[in-house]
């Protein structure tokens, strides 16, 4: 069998991805069936300009050369995989659009005359087409795992469509949301965690994204946590950690508070 | 004027470029650029209610997330003057000696060590050396495991809590932590003789920098045995080709990180630890850079031994798993953490409210930026037209690689 060629390539981002991808007892035997063309971190003999039969994207496009990078990724790759929620949501570096980029860039480094041009933290998908995605920050071993292991025998792997909740209540864990009253994120975010952290008795933060095909209903969320207290500002804070692109968030929450009691 | 540059730095965490400065033959300068992308993530907190902090700022970096966790909790409980019970503190300390194994292992063994023994990689090392990749391995294997226990989560867990943890560890992984701790050790020891033999190169530091305690602390000390805030004496400016500031301390070029820690702190170190700081002191007290690596394989012995005697106090002990109520108050806190690269600093102001006002990161790597672009001038000169250009640029990629440099934590240090 062809040995099948891979890439890792890794845009801003905080290295987690494929940290934990590198980290798998489980690379080892996959080194046997692959070849890594580029992955600057395990191999010196890396290449970018090489073409890739899978190409792992991490990090969130944040410079132009980042840009040029991911467009010669896709043009040299048969197959794009968003690693992560940098690459996938933009990441925890997508602050809020409501702030001037300018101007935090002055703030961080004043008139230090930085040579470079900055831009906003985006989504991998803005600019290329993503043929699949693992979700999490940083996803699971086993996310790496099964997407890998489907390609490698020549299938696809399949889409995860539900939220957290589903893994908790399968793990028997007390519910945080409505015992405690903690403002979990579980019912909006993608599963495939295993409700980690409700396991951890602590509220989920949304690190994997939110759930896609329209079913992440941030609005009946936010009313809940309304109910608890939390004002707007709140409520879009803490749904914005992982979601600050998400193009329905803020119209959904909106929503909740122009409804009045 | 020839410029060399070095492109992406290979086996080192994040996207960093030097180039060194050639005119009429000889080397004039050296610019170390980091060049992706920043990620503000002072500015991502501000006017945040607090409590989501700890677990945002912990994305600075994979390789250190728990330093990061606890840098930040420590900074919110000092402005609300929250003081946690010993066994929180121990905790959060076993954390971090979890966080030293799994970085200092990934960095000595899979980094370094094909430096030391010639390979390009860890990868290709293995078919030779696979006894001692899998040592280092089941080390970082280990370290991570501690940070799950503790942290959460191998990577980017939010378990550490301002007043305490969302969950304590159970008997059987604290029992668990002390057996490995002391099956590890034996390969701790040879690390420490692996690293022994390291060549001398890059720059000697004017001064070290660390925190007061040996793993954070609330104050920081240094060689000239000042113990200061670190707003008091250490000054950061910003470069023109870099996204990472540089700093000095009382205007002079500074280092922090393993090296650091062993020469200030040895009165800290454990038993074992500090037998081998003392074999070893003599060649240590050279200060050149690449003694770092020595110095943490002495910390891989040193935070296998600390989490043994952890483990051991809280399982004699018993748990209470209590945690202490927080509460808002306007305040202002620093928290000094040793990240296994060195001091970290976070620094905030909170309002009435519980919401950030004032957000200030400092990282090694951004405190050991002059120190590296040193060594790298002094490297490049001292190498430069005696070696052909592929070795050349070999010896400075090594020479970075001695800092342990982490580069996608130097981009984010805000003043504001
Ligand atoms: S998704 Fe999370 S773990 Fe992955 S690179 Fe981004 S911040 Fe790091
Ligand atoms: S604790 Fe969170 S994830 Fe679990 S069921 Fe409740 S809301 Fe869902
Ligand atoms: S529970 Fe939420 S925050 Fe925790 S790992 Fe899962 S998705 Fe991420």
């Amino acid at each position: 069998m062809e040995k099948v060629r891979i890439g890792f390539y890794a845009l801003t981002s905080c290295y987690g991805c494929q940290l934990q991808f590198a980290m798998m007892d489980e690379i080892v035997q996959l080194l046997d069936k692959a070849n890594i063309e580029c992955w600057f971190m395990v191999d010196r003999d890396s290449d970018e300009e090489r073409e890739v039969d899978i190409a792992f994207i991490e990090g969130s496009v944040s410079t132009q050369e980042e840009i040029e990078l991911i467009k010669k990724i896709r043009e040299k790759a048969k197959i794009v995989i968003a690693v992560g929620s940098c690459a996938i949501h933009g990441g925890v570096q997508s602050w809020g659009k409501d702030k001037e980029l300018e101007e935090l860039w002055k703030t961080v480094y004043g008139d230090g005359r930085v040579k470079f041009e900055p831009k906003m933290a985006e989504p991998v998908e803005n600019y290329i087409k993503v043929d699949y995605k693992l979700y999490g920050c940083p996803p699971e071993k086993k996310d790496f795992l099964y997407a890998l292991g489907t390609f490698l025998i020549g299938s696809w792997p399949e889409d995860i469509d539900y939220p957290v909740c589903v893994e908790c209540r399968l793990n028997g864990n007390p519910c945080i949301l409505i015992e405690k009253g903690e403002p979990c994120l579980g019912p909006l975010t993608t599963a495939g965690c295993d409700a980690r952290c409700p396991s951890f008795n602590i509220a989920c933060i949304g690190c994997r994204g939110a759930v896609g095909y329209g079913v992440a209903w941030f609005d009946s969320l936010a009313r809940e946590f309304k109910k608890k207290g939390l004002t707007k500002e709140e409520i879009l804070e803490r749904m914005r950690i992982f979601n600050a692109h998400n193009p329905k968030l803020e119209e959904m929450i909106n929503k909740v508070f122009e409804e009045g009691e | 004027m020839v410029t060399i540059t070095i492109g992406e730095f290979t086996r080192v965490e994040g996207n960093g470029e030097a180039d060194i400065i050639i005119e009429n033959g000889e080397v004039k300068e050296v610019k170390l650029k980091i060049v992706e992308g920043p990620r503000f993530f002072e500015l991502l907190t501000l006017g945040r209610y607090y409590y989501d902090v700890p677990d945002l700022e912990a994305r600075i970096c994979a390789i250190c997330y728990l330093s990061h966790s606890v840098a930040s909790v420590l900074g919110i409980e000092r402005a609300f003057n929250v003081e946690v019970p010993r066994e929180v503190m121990l905790l959060r300390e076993l954390g971090l000696l979890g966080e030293f194994l799994e970085s200092h292992a990934l960095h000595l063994y899979l980094l370094v060590a094909p430096d030391v023994f010639g390979y390009p990689d860890a990868i290709k090392m293995a078919s030779k050396h696979g006894e001692l990749v899998k040592e280092g391995l089941s080390i970082k294997a280990f370290g991570n495991y501690i940070r799950e226990v503790i942290g959460g989560r191998e990577i980017h867990g939010i378990n550490v809590k301002p007043g305490g943890f969302g969950r304590y560890p159970t008997i059987e992984e604290l029992e668990k932590i002390e057996q490995n701790s002391e099956a590890l050790l034996r390969f701790a020891k040879r690390a420490v003789n692996v690293f022994a033999d390291l060549k001398f190169y890059g720059a000697k530091a004017e001064h070290f920098v660390a925190t007061n305690s040996y793993l954070y602390g609330d104050k920081l000390i240094a060689c000239d045995e000042e113990v200061f805030d670190y707003y008091e004496h250490i000054e950061e400016k910003t470069l023109p080709y870099s996204f990472a500031k540089q700093s000095k301390y009382k205007g002079d070029i500074f280092m922090v990180g393993a090296l650091p820690r062993v020469m200030l702190k040895s009165e800290q170190l454990t038993p074992l630890a500090k037998k081998l700081f003392e074999d070893h002191r003599e060649k240590l007290s050279q200060g050149y850079v690449s003694l770092n690596n020595l110095a943490q394989a002495i910390e891989l012995v040193y935070a296998l031994e600390k989490a043994k005697e952890i483990a051991r106090e809280l399982l004699d002990k018993g748990l209470s798993c209590e945690n202490v109520p927080v509460e808002v108050q306007e305040g202002e806190g620093i928290g000094y953490v040793e990240a296994p690269r060195g001091v970290l600093i976070h620094h905030y102001k909170i309002d009435s409210k519980g919401n950030i006002s004032y957000s200030n990161i400092i990282t090694p790597t951004a405190l050991n930026h002059a120190i590296m672009e040193l060594s790298l001038y002094e490297e490049a000169k001292k190498n430069y037209g005696s070696l052909d250009e592929k070795t050349f640029v070999q010896r400075l990629e090594e020479t970075v690689r001695a800092f342990d440099p982490c580069i996608s934590c130097s981009v984010h240090l805000v003043k504001l």
